[in-house]
């Protein structure tokens, strides 16, 4: 533990950048709307922002590996859709308890990330494209399921609403020591594991990786699995938090809230870098968006498009820092 | 190697891939016509058609993005942005419809350039560029109109697929599906016999060594994107003009079905190969699948299911097809290489 935050957590630049947009927009919402931040009401801002980030970071571990390997995950959010909706069923018409379901979510999730790392390792297809299918086809399963009807929190077991209601210190829910306790695991895995480092490896340089005696294709394939299998924990979570699971609509668009997470928190789409810290400050980020933009008035229109633009900004600064790195690598040599 | 000359070319003429395509696509129409009674009605497949002209136009300059080696998944966003701007110019600043449209295939015009220009010049990977556009462009209409849908168009510029149509044999058929057929006949001159179209295929087979041919494909790339966008235009409005109204949702998901017909079609996702005929084809099985799945009651939600499920297919099917074959020809070559020691010296050479 020690040594993860003694040499773990110095943030490079991209991160800096993070933690500075975050620290803006807050200060933006001081100055603008400053009855938000007036005794009564600070309490609730906080708890929002608290709740908001679980899901996106558990949802940001999983992508920030894919990304690494320089793939892409976009089934996520309907990944998120079925587990919910397979146990919401479940819960509700069969009454089955608390603990099994959180193991069929998690089942589920690994399945259905497994079968897009088949596609995408071992016959090869590109990862957009197979989980461009695969988000469709699990939305369209979870809707012939639940045939277009939602599951209410009251036919869910008792524990679903205690994740959020109670904590082990009071005011932080057991939902945000889930979200951190998979984050701190994933930090180590990702820091002192074999597995963690040959991630890196395949996304820095999969030919290298190849020749150096790495099985490229299972640690794709493997990467893919935990990547599912965080979607169906946050399945689980999407139930707790918002107290409901409807077919048409839990975890919808999630992928592009958790993509952008992943990419503002500087892991770069063109593999091989970001860390967990990372990963985590932008889940922070999008998740005080999330907060940030009905607090100011916004309409809730604006989401998608600011998603959208986070995206494409990260994109651009990925880009540079990559030119600035080429060009201080060899100097003289202009592309 | 006389065993590889002879065993190949005979397969490749006749198991091309528009030959199974057209199979596949026969094979669902018959299974349809037996299986729904309520099927065997030639005006309701027409119309059946018409309503998916827009994904079919689109499908057609996909189909040259994704043999050249691209993709752009921000197609069903240019529509709605494209057409979203017509529309609220027309509604807020009361400039005639036939400017209003001009403006709004401009805006898919520049939409797509932008896709090019993140994609051909600043270098991002265009699966990663069109995501983020995806989401950008969609959220920007959603933003411009909100939940609202703008309507009141002017009566030459609503239902263009029912106002202008002709009979054949007491059969309506719309001119729209004469554009498609007119577009897609010449998406295949140009595809198969200018140099253009063999630019294409050589960006997707090996772009750098087209580089040093001395042909700009950033250039082309760019253009590619941006021609791209101008269909996406044109399917908004034409979709807008269907429908009536523009609302911000409209074709939402639709880059899954025009994907999932250019790679029903047997245009394969890693470039340089594929065929605007194939892309036609798949436009039918898409349609009659969707069609035929709503004459048998299935919700069209829940067609998502059948439609993902099929373009797993699509695209894991060929693939697995191409390793199969793949290793067979390694298989014979090997034999080969065995039985002569010329050959074998050939080989260590090669893997030295």
């Amino acid at each position: 533990m020690t040594t993860l935050f003694s040499n773990g957590v110095r943030l490079n630049r991209r991160e800096y950048v993070t933690v500075i947009l975050f620290v803006a927009l807050i200060a933006v919402a001081a100055i603008l709307k400053p009855e938000n931040f007036q005794a009564g009401q600070i309490e609730s801002v906080f708890q929002s922002i608290l709740l908001s980030i679980p899901l996106i970071a558990t949802g940001a571990m999983g992508m920030m590996m894919v990304i690494c390997t320089k793939n892409i995950d976009i089934s996520m959010g309907s990944v998120v859709g079925i587990s919910g909706m397979v146990i919401g069923y479940l819960f509700k018409d069969y009454h089955f308890p608390f603990i099994s379901g959180v193991a069929i979510a998690l089942v589920i999730g690994l399945l259905a990330g497994a079968l897009n790392g088949v596609l995408i390792s071992y016959l090869g297809i590109p990862s957009l494209i197979v989980t461009l299918a695969t988000l469709n086809t699990w939305r369209g399963l979870a809707l012939i399921i639940g045939d277009g009807k939602e599951v209410d929190g009251f036919s869910m077991p008792a524990q679903m609403s205690l994740l959020v209601k109670t904590g082990p210190i009071p005011g932080v829910a057991w939902l945000v020591f889930i979200a951190l306790f998979v984050v701190v695991v994933m930090g180590m895995v990702m820091r002192y594991t074999h597995f963690g480092r040959e991630v890196y490896a395949v996304g820095s340089n999969e030919f290298a990786a190849r020749m150096r005696g790495i099985d490229v294709r299972k640690v794709k394939f493997l990467v893919f699995s935990l990547c599912g299998m965080f979607g169906g924990l946050v399945g689980i979570m999407y139930g707790a938090r918002y107290g409901y699971y409807n077919p048409s609509n839990t975890g919808l668009n999630f992928e592009f809230v958790v993509i952008s997470a992943t990419v503002i928190g500087g892991v770069s789409m063109n593999g091989g870098s970001g860390t967990i810290v990372g990963a985590l400050l932008g889940s922070l980020l999008v998740g005080t968006i999330q907060t940030w933009i009905p607090m100011m008035r916004i309409s809730g229109f604006y989401n998608r498009a600011v998603y959208g633009l986070i995206i494409i900004v990260a994109l651009f600064a990925d880009k540079a820092v990559q030119t600035g790195q080429q060009r201080s690598y060899r100097p003289g040599h202009s592309q | 190697m006389t065993e590889l000359r002879k065993q190949r070319p005979r397969q490749i003429s006749f198991w091309r891939s528009e030959t199974i395509v057209l199979l596949l696509t026969m094979c669902i129409l018959a299974a349809l016509l037996i299986a729904t009674p309520n099927y065997r009605d030639i005006a309701y497949i027409i119309k059946a058609v018409s309503r998916n002209v827009e994904f079919g136009l689109i499908a057609m300059s996909l189909t040259f993005i994704i043999i050249a080696g691209q993709i752009d998944l921000s197609i069903a966003s240019i529509m709605a942005l494209s057409s979203t701007v017509a529309a609220l110019i027309f509604r807020n600043l009361g400039i005639p419809m036939e400017i209003c449209v001009a403006i709004g295939l401009l805006t898919g015009l520049l939409l797509g350039a932008f896709n090019g220009f993140l994609v051909a010049y600043v270098g991002i990977a265009p699966m990663i560029a069109t995501i983020g556009t995806l989401a950008l462009y969609r959220g920007l209409a959603q933003i411009a109109i909100g939940d609202n849908s703008i309507g009141d168009f002017p009566k030459w510029f609503i239902g263009v697929d029912r106002a202008y149509q002709f009979t054949i044999a007491h059969i309506r058929i719309p001119m729209t599906i004469i554009g498609l057929l007119v577009v897609t006949l010449l998406a295949y001159v140009i595809l198969s016999f200018t140099t253009t179209g063999r630019k294409v295929f050589a960006i997707g087979t090996n772009e750098r060594a087209m580089l040093y041919t001395g042909i700009d494909t950033r250039l082309f790339k760019f253009l590619l994107y941006a021609v791209n966008g101008l269909f996406c235009g044109v399917a908004g409005l034409l979709m807008s003009s269907r429908l009536l109204v523009v609302r911000y949702d409209m074709a939402l998901g639709g880059e899954l079905d025009i994907i999932a017909i250019v790679m029903l079609g047997g245009t394969s996702i890693m470039g340089g190969k594929g065929g605007v005929i194939g892309t036609f084809l798949g436009l039918l099985i898409v349609i009659f699948l969707r069609s035929g799945l709503s004459v048998a009651g299935v919700k069209v939600d829940q067609q998502l299911f059948a439609l993902g499920v099929i373009l797993l297919l699509a695209i894991a099917g060929p693939q697995m097809a191409s390793i199969l074959k793949e290793r067979r020809l390694d298989s014979i070559a090997r034999r080969h290489f065995q039985e002569s020691p010329r050959g074998r010296a050939g080989s260590s050479e090669e893997r030295g």
